[in-house]
């Protein structure tokens, strides 16, 4: 069997464990600070968690192979941290570190977490909001010191007193930690240091994409059963219209994922991050957008489904970088690089 | 996973590579005679040495086979030599819409006849086709066109009124769709035809339209009892309708319908330099770059499909929504970023490209299908 076939079964097998598992219900338990471990456990029991993982013996599938998976994970608002740990594993098993058990945390390094390694090898500094730091054995983290840039982790018992739980728009645990004194269980230098914000950006975009699939699905769906005037809503132009609008913008972020995913594959960390983050970003403003305009009063009610995904949508809109962020970045290279070099980069 | 569309990425061949800069250099010589304003036509332009150099060198028919001319390479090569001349402005307009559509058009329904007629013509660069679809009185509802084409003795008498023909003036053959039969049964979709047309037809009148630039590339033709010869007819009798859509997925999702205001942009960051302390303008720049990157990979991703023998009409609508929507942006915010006037003859290439753009940009949208038609291929296609 090949590498695309594993990927695909796989995230086959995702979809259908969290389709079954996932619904209001559990995520609603999950924001109200519930834990729903044996998911967890299934997940674990499927392997699926370790595929990114590199090395002798290790699956080492790659970005492409796992795009789908983080979109199955952002469609269904997934109530646990497999993207992340995936992402933690990879970081992991390429630095040659032990992989510890359970679920792991990666600290966004673009979003007020500057961290510093001070000469005695203690980390400086804290991170404003780490996603899952709460459910995590490890928090994995980018570390400076002078020029040089360092992958630390952290065991989450050295930081258990230090997280300050946040309230993130999409009330999965959050936490703000303070890692100021700590020793890490392990620093490695990082010949690229955008690897870990690159990494996190495609992963939120892929994830944007999928949520952004599911709500639209929702609307063409309530488009289709709510009336008024004597008619489904979705005959209405007007409608049809901005669906459509929302339909495009969804199919350029699945695109400008699976397509970063590629240049991630190629060890290229930011042009393909910045245009799948920039893209997704877009995508999540504009697909939540319409969606609540077609759902209208109903659609902000705590009763329907809809904002566990706009709200997450929001979240990771922002997060690992907003399309601000990332378009200034792109678009500084661009002009760093000059006119000449514009179309060779853009069909290399 | 239950999405209307299907967007799997692609990535061209190596074997592109070489290709790409043999035209990359041709173009870049080329383009030392081309102002400003000739480069803002792009595709619209028309320049017939052009198109014969272009065809001596291989780059016209690339795809069809040999005995017709054609060159056997395969579609993404074919997509490197489009978009290698999109991106410099290059006027490929004297045989863009043959290449693209009526060529294939004819090699998939055409007689023998018509194939050997037609295509070496047009792979030497030496036969300009248009398409005759519009009427005064049928637009975006284009299946309720009037003009007919009745069976006759020893032919086809054609009567009738087409109109926004793109450089019929200039062209030498159309491919017009005509009514043929009607049947209230049927609906008004069937009993249509399509029909290959010389332009020098006793009874056909060119009347040039000028348009807001104060050009001319649009016309309005008059058929008057114009006589065909039984072979005129393409394909199937009363069966133009779904032929002329199934050209649609070709029409609508190449890199023409996003790079034709790219020339802009390599001008633009030129005339910028390097250091820009504005933080709005690398951010301008960062999201058409980023654009740019996503609408060639969904283009890509389409040709691929369409190169499986799939007809991808949904993915066709949402890249030419996409993308003739940041060609339509690109005009207004890149004069903004550069602080540029537009102006015609400015002897500064930008300025010129960008007085032709601004003025033409509104029509990106219109033709190949309006906004408003995609929205609603793509709404019918999400199942509202």
């Amino acid at each position: 069997m090949n590498e695309m076939n594993i990927a695909e079964l796989l995230a086959d097998q995702l979809e259908k464990l969290l389709s079954a598992r996932v619904n209001a219900e559990s995520l609603a338990s999950l924001e109200a600070g519930g834990a729903d471990l044996s998911l967890w456990q299934e997940i674990e029991e499927m392997g699926v968690a370790d595929v990114m993982r590199t090395g002798a013996d290790a699956a080492g599938l790659g970005w492409q192979d796992c795009a789908e998976l983080f979109r199955v994970l952002g469609r269904h608002a997934a109530p646990l941290p497999l993207a992340e740990t995936l992402f933690a594993r990879r970081l992991l098993s390429q630095a040659n570190l032990d992989i510890p058990e359970g679920p792991l945390a990666v600290i966004d390094p673009s979003a007020n977490a500057d961290i510093q390694l001070d000469a005695t090898g203690c980390l400086q500094g804290e991170a404003a909001m780490v996603s899952w730091a709460s459910w995590a054995t490890q928090l994995l983290g980018l570390a400076r010191r002078g020029d040089g840039a360092f992958l630390f982790s952290v065991a989450a018992s050295d930081v258990a007193a230090r997280l300050e739980k946040c309230d993130s728009l999409e009330r999965a645990p959050t936490s703000a930690v303070d890692f100021s004194g700590i020793t890490p269980l392990a620093v490695v230098a990082m010949s690229d240091a955008s690897q870990i914000r690159g990494g996190l950006a495609v992963m939120r975009a892929l994830m944007i994409s999928g949520a952004c699939d599911k709500v639209v699905e929702l609307a063409v769906d309530y488009a289709n059963t709510r009336k008024q005037f004597g008619k489904p809503i979705g005959k209405f132009q007007a409608l049809q219209h901005q669906l459509a609008e929302a339909s495009c913008r969804a199919a350029a972020a699945e695109m400008a994922g699976k397509y970063a995913c590629r240049e991630l594959d190629n060890g290229q960390f930011l042009a393909g991050a910045a245009v799948a983050k920039y893209t997704a970003s877009v995508a999540a403003k504009d697909v939540s957008r319409i969606a609540h305009q077609v759902f209208g009063a109903i659609g902000i009610t705590d009763e329907h489904e809809l904002h566990y995904f706009t709200r997450r949508l929001w979240q990771w809109r922002a997060e690992a970088g907003n399309e601000r962020y990332w378009s200034e970045q792109l678009g500084n290279k661009v002009l760093a690089a000059g006119s000449a070099q514009l179309w060779s980069s853009l069909t290399a | 996973m239950s999405a209307a569309y299907r967007f799997t990425p692609f990535e061209l061949p190596p074997e592109t590579v070489a290709l790409r800069a043999e035209v990359r250099a041709f173009v870049q010589e080329e383009a030392k005679q081309w102002n400003g304003w000739q480069i803002g036509h792009s595709w619209t332009g028309f320049d017939r040495e052009l198109s014969h150099k272009l065809g001596e060198r291989g780059w016209i028919g690339m795809t069809w086979p040999k005995q017709y001319g054609g060159h056997e390479r395969s579609a993404m090569e074919r997509y490197v030599v489009l978009e290698e001349l999109l991106a410099a402005g290059a006027p490929v307009g004297a045989h863009w819409v043959a290449d693209r559509q009526s060529g294939p058009l004819i090699m998939r329904l055409g007689t023998e006849a018509q194939k050997a007629k037609y295509l070496p013509a047009i792979c030497r660069g030496e036969a300009a086709f248009c398409i005759g679809l519009s009427e005064p009185d049928a637009g975006s509802d284009l299946a309720s066109l009037r003009s007919k084409a009745e069976r006759v003795d020893g032919g086809w008498l054609l009567n009738g009124r087409k109109v926004w023909t793109t450089y019929a003036q200039d062209c030498d053959v159309m491919i017009g769709l005509f009514r043929t039969g009607f049947s209230e049964e049927h609906g008004k979709h069937k009993g249509l035809s399509q029909f290959l047309i010389d332009l020098k037809t006793p009874g056909i009148e060119i009347n040039p339209i000028k348009d807001l630039t104060g050009e001319s590339h649009f016309n309005e033709i008059v058929f008057d009892n114009v006589m065909l010869a039984e072979d005129a007819l393409m394909g199937v009798e009363n069966g133009g309708w779904a032929q002329a859509n199934a050209e649609l997925a070709f029409e609508r999702s190449g890199p023409d319908r996003y790079l034709s205001s790219f020339p802009l942009l390599p001008l633009a960051l030129a005339k910028l330099g390097e250091a820009v302390d504005d933080p709005s303008i690398a951010r301008d720049i960062g999201a058409m770059v980023a654009e740019l990157t996503v609408l060639r990979q969904m283009s890509l991703s389409i040709q691929n499909q369409l190169e499986n023998g799939e007809t991808p009409l949904q993915e066709a609508a949402i890249t030419k929504l996409l993308g003739t929507g940041l060609e339509q942006r690109m005009p207004g915010l890149i004069a903004d970023i550069v602080e540029a006037q537009p102006l015609r003859r400015a002897g500064d290439t930008l300025s010129e490209a960008l007085a032709y753009l601004i003025q033409v940009e509104p029509s990106f949208s219109l033709r190949g299908g309006t906004n408003e038609i995609m929205k609603m291929i793509i709404a019918r296609g999400m199942g509202l």
